[in-house]
């Protein structure tokens, strides 16, 4: 697309030929590191990649599919591998932004969030805090998967919460 | 649970967002117009209001900004309310057809679905005080959670939570609120 790098002029490093569709708002001090043949489609919904600190990083690997309405937040880092495919609304973020108790206005710790290459994250699938999916391993649409289910290169990993599935 | 005095300073103190705060309170007046809202309220950016029935919202709520609006509906005869300094993050979804009630300090993740109607159905949803609902949520018609309790994200909650309760999963599945270890 024509204006795919315009769009993309937030981002700290941006390979060679992104291809974006519909709006991505990319926004926050931190840094968004976007590999080459990335293809981030926001023609349905926008996409949000966000950072909070100046220290957070998002990296998308070469050739990493994003779907619309997907929203990514680090506080620390997210990695997504090379070639992941991130389905419609799944929402991938390293830290809870609210403590579980006490103060509800304290941000937690974060705990960083990497997704192998080629790793596939079904529509609304939400990535939490700590997750860590493994290469080509399949997140099923509407899983919630956080830092108890580490996934396995390869598994398949539904449901909320989240198990992995026996192979089949 | 005890929650301290919000201040919407400490959470945004940018010369910048300053303007943009009163921006959004302009925005919130206008677009809650239909209805009876209190002082400070905040709307980041546009959210999407119908209110045909009766839509109270409390002093200081919030309305975030994000890459989806927020929509609040309330149909003819129905009653919404939303408590003191509650935040609703992007693409938040309330509807009521007969009565929804969001207590005081509530946060509502993004996406949150909160409906007292399904599929003809139709019961009163009411949410305490100082509940935190996860990212993706959805709670059912006549449900009812307790003070301080948190819904997990992506969850769907279909039986009552008692107070400090962590609900989490489709269907949510209760347990008792640990104030240690996130």
């Amino acid at each position: 697309m024509l204006f795919s790098r315009w769009k993309l002029r937030r981002c700290a490093r941006v390979g060679s030929a992104p291809t974006v569709r519909g709006r991505v708002s990319v926004v926050g001090p931190g840094s968004v590191l976007v590999g080459d043949d990335v293809l981030l489609d926001g023609a349905w919904a926008p996409i949000e990649l966000k950072t909070f600190d100046a220290d957070s990083q998002i990296v998308l690997g070469d050739r990493v599919r994003i779907e619309s309405g997907t929203s990514i937040e680090a506080v620390a880092s997210v990695r997504i591998g090379a070639g992941a495919r991130l389905g419609t609304f799944s929402k991938v973020m390293d830290n809870h932004f609210h403590s579980l108790a006490g103060d509800r206005h304290v941000r937690p710790s974060s705990d960083p969030v990497e997704i192998g290459a080629g790793a596939v994250i079904g529509d609304r699938a939400v990535l939490l805090a700590g997750a860590n999916v493994g290469a080509g391993a399949l997140v099923r649409a509407g899983a919630v998967v956080g830092r108890r289910l580490p996934v396995p290169a390869g598994a398949v990993a539904s449901g909320h919460p989240s198990r992995l599935e026996a192979d089949g | 649970m005890r929650q301290p005095e919000l201040s919407h300073r400490s959470l945004r103190e940018d010369p910048g967002e300053r303007l943009r705060r009163m921006v959004g309170r302009v925005r919130a007046r206008w677009l809650l117009r239909g209805c009876d809202a209190g002082r400070r309220v905040c709307a980041w950016r546009s959210v999407r209001v119908v209110s045909e029935g009766n839509v109270r919202v409390g002093d200081g709520v919030q309305f975030w900004s994000g890459p989806l609006a927020q929509e609040i509906v309330c149909l003819r005869g129905a009653e919404l309310e939303i408590g003191a300094d509650s935040m609703l993050n992007a693409g938040v979804s309330i509807r009521a057809v007969q009565k929804v009630r969001i207590g005081a300090r509530c946060l509502l993740g993004a996406l949150a679905l909160v409906r007292d109607e399904e599929n003809g159905r139709v019961a009163e949803v009411s949410i305490a005080d100082d509940v935190w609902i996860g990212h993706g949520a959805i709670v059912c018609p006549g449900v009812s959670i307790g003070r301080g309790s948190v819904v997990g994200a992506g969850s769907v909650v279909r039986v009552d939570v008692p107070a400090s309760s962590l609900a989490v999963g489709n269907p949510a599945t209760i347990r008792p609120l640990r104030t240690q270890n996130s």
